[in-house]
Formats: C-alpha cells, structure tokens, sequence
C-alpha cells in the first residue's frame, strides 16, 4: 500500500462553489498556506451534512492558524450551489467546495472508488508547499471529527517549525515517577 | 512544620551511583540553601517527594530541609495550588524557583542543577544574558510544564529557574504535567516542554535563555 506522506499535490483545475458563487480552483491557489482536503462520498447524503457542519463550526478557528478548508465530492460545483439551496447545514458553509465530477483530486490521492462514483471520506493536510504531512481515510460511513483535525493541522504546523525538538505527550493519569537520569554532561 | 527525622532517608528513587554523583556536585556549594516542600502526607507522591527530599539533603551541609503540612504552607510565599509543591530558599527568602511533583527522570538535572546555580559557582551565563535579565521591570510567574522522560525539558527548567534567581520579578515552577490533568486540560497541553508565562501567554519548544527573557519583555 503506497504511502502519502511528503507526496506534493498534483497540478490540477476544477470548479467549486463558495459563498452563492462559482469559481475555478487550481494547485496554486492550495500554495502558500496549510489546506485540508476533506472527501466525502457525495451531496444529499445524511453524514455528510453532519461533518460538514462540524467542519463549519471550526472553520473560524482553522482560518486563525492560517489553514484553509476544502471539501470534495465527486459531484459537480452546480450539485454543491443545489444542495446548498436545499440544506441549512449547507447553505451556511462559508470554506470552498470543490466539484470533482472526473475523479481526478480523488483518484489523486486514492479515494476513488470507481465503480461507485464516490470518494471514501478522506482527509488530508497539506503544508504551504503543497506536500502532504498527515492523512486520514474512512470508510464511507465512519464520519470524522473537526476539533480532532484542528488538533492534527497544529501539531502538523508545530512540527513543522521546531522539528522534533519537543516531546509529544500522552498523559496517563497515576504514572509511576521515572527513576532519575542524571546527566550532567554539558550542564557544569 | 513535619518532623523530618520521621522520612525515610534512603529513597528508591536515588541510587547509589546517582547519589554518588549527586554528592559531587553538592560538594562544590559554598553557600547554604533551605529546601521547603509542602506535602500532603496522605498522597503517594508527596511521600515520594518528602523521602527523595530528605535523601537528597543528606547529600551535602549546605542544604537544610523544612516539610509542610499544606495549611501551614500557605505563608512560605510559593505557590502550592500544585503538591507537592518545593521551593529554594536562600538567604531566608524564597528566589522564586519551585517544582511541582517529584522531579525524577530527567528533571532530576534541573533540580541538582537548580541547587547548584544558587549555592555553588553556577553554570557560566554570558554578561549580555544577565543584562537582558536586567531589564525585567514587570512581574511575571512561568509555568514550565514537562514529562519526566522529556530530554528537551530539563534545559528549558533550568534556563527559567536561572531567571527567577537574577530577578525578583519573576518566579519560575517546574511542573510535572502527568500528575495536574487540570493544567493539561486548561493549556491544552499536547507536548513538552511547554511555558507558559502568567496563565496566558503559552511557547512550546526549548528555548535559550536569552529567548526566554525576551519572551518575558515582551509579556503583557
């Protein structure tokens, strides 16, 4: 199974919807800032609103760490405005939808499923030269959680500024104390 | 004030090989430092810390011990929100360095270091750092949070501690954030070390100690 990590985001052009308008979004427009690529299998359908909806509910937030949020199905920009018309979940998205009727973002990053048409709900972060530093892929009705991918796009972008000159921590209530590693070399 | 002769003086956590380099460090102080701990003697790792304490001021004559009962550590003018809660005291004041929970690991660097860098030479620190310090005119209380198995953690303890000690403006605590979920879960704290400066503002990452004074001079 081929990995993804540090793989650069392929040229590509499609048609979006954001905000009651239409516009075209290339490779360029992902450059320059973190993007999260967020698949989802299709428009009209039940958990897909629902994360959507999460989503919407951080986008503030992702914006404020300099992260901008797309979402793809393998609909096309004119289902997006539809279902937007249809759907108050929908309607109060603010980030950009990209439409992805040929199958070539989710064929891209391997969510296609070609026999069915959709993408598997996949979500990507990728850092401002466009390479991919984390990702995630359910299965169709596993649904995902914002305030989680909020969590990961920061730790991504922590990384990326100071390396791995941290420790990442996993709290685990009632540890034992660790035994003392005194090590004086280069202190005195 | 707890009896301290009532502690065990032979803490699991210090071997021999460590209290023999422990004691080697300690024979370079030249002045003397009053070690008070508040802990409360029904918790575990209070206990822990009263005996680590105890075993470790048998280490050297310039280091004295005072345990407290938290009612009666109310007065010592640290902060004790967190037990156990150790402060350095020196010339009868506190310097403004503190540790929360038992620095084993590799906080057991910044405590000897801590003890070292007030009562014996010090680690060398550049005159341009000591000026910088200098110019700290706003008080400031720092929170460094760690995980005793962070080997990025103690440099950051140290440097900060160094700080409190050259300006009575500021203080300086060492917490080991597995044992205060509450801090975990106010400062979102997902890796170590972690500063943060009055409750607010929150770095993470290791730092010089130049950098920190700066981030000092530059707290609101």
């Amino acid at each position: 199974m081929e990995n993804l990590i540090g793989r650069e985001l392929e040229d590509f052009r499609v048609q979006a919807y954001c905000r009651g308008a239409f516009q075209e979004v290339s490779k360029g427009d992902l450059l320059g800032h973190w993007s999260v690529l967020f698949f989802y299998p299709a428009d009209f359908t039940f958990v897909c609103p629902t994360e959507l909806g999460d989503l919407q509910d951080f986008y503030e937030k992702f914006q404020e760490i300099g992260c901008e949020i797309y979402s793809v199905s393998e609909d096309t920009h004119f289902v997006h405005k539809a279902w937007a018309d249809a759907s108050e979940t929908i309607k109060r998205i603010q980030y950009t939808m990209l439409g992805d009727p040929a199958g070539v973002l989710a064929r891209q990053f391997g969510v296609l499923v070609e026999e069915e048409g959709q993408a598997l709900r996949g979500t990507f972060i990728l850092n401002p030269e466009g390479r991919v530093k984390a990702y995630e892929i359910h299965d169709m009705g596993i649904g995902r959680n914002a305030e989680e991918l909020l969590r990961k796009v920061q730790a991504a972008q922590f990384v990326e500024e100071h390396g791995d000159q941290v420790c990442p921590a996993k709290w685990k209530p009632g540890e034992e104390t660790l035994t003392p590693s005194l090590d004086l070399v280069g202190l005195l | 004030m707890i009896d301290c002769m009532q502690i065990s003086a032979d803490s699991p956590l210090l071997d021999e090989k460590t209290r023999e380099t422990i004691h080697g460090v300690f024979g370079k102080l030249n002045q003397d430092v009053v070690i008070k701990a508040v802990v409360d003697m029904k918790e575990e790792k209070s206990l822990e810390m009263a005996s680590f304490l105890r075993t470790l001021t048998e280490l050297s004559d310039h280091i004295a011990l005072e345990l407290y009962e938290p009612l009666d550590g109310a007065d010592l003018g640290m902060e004790i929100s967190h037990l156990p809660a150790t402060g350095l005291f020196f010339n009868g004041e506190y310097t403004g360095v503190s540790f929360h929970g038992v620095p084993g690991g590799k906080e057991i660097n910044s405590f000897v270091i801590g003890i070292y860098n007030l009562a014996g030479p010090g680690q060398e620190l550049s005159k341009a750092a000591v000026k910088k310090i200098g110019k700290l005119k706003r008080p400031a209380k720092v929170k460094v949070c760690v995980s005793l198995a962070c080997h990025h953690c103690p440099g950051v303890v140290i440097a900060c501690q160094r700080i409190a000690m050259l300006s009575p403006l500021v203080e300086a605590g060492m917490y080991d954030a597995n044992l205060y979920p509450d801090l975990v879960e106010k400062f979102k704290i997902e890796r170590v070390p972690l500063v943060i400066i009055n409750d607010k503002d929150v770095f993470a990452g290791p730092r010089s100690i130049e950098d920190l004074t700066q981030l000092l001079l530059d707290a609101k």
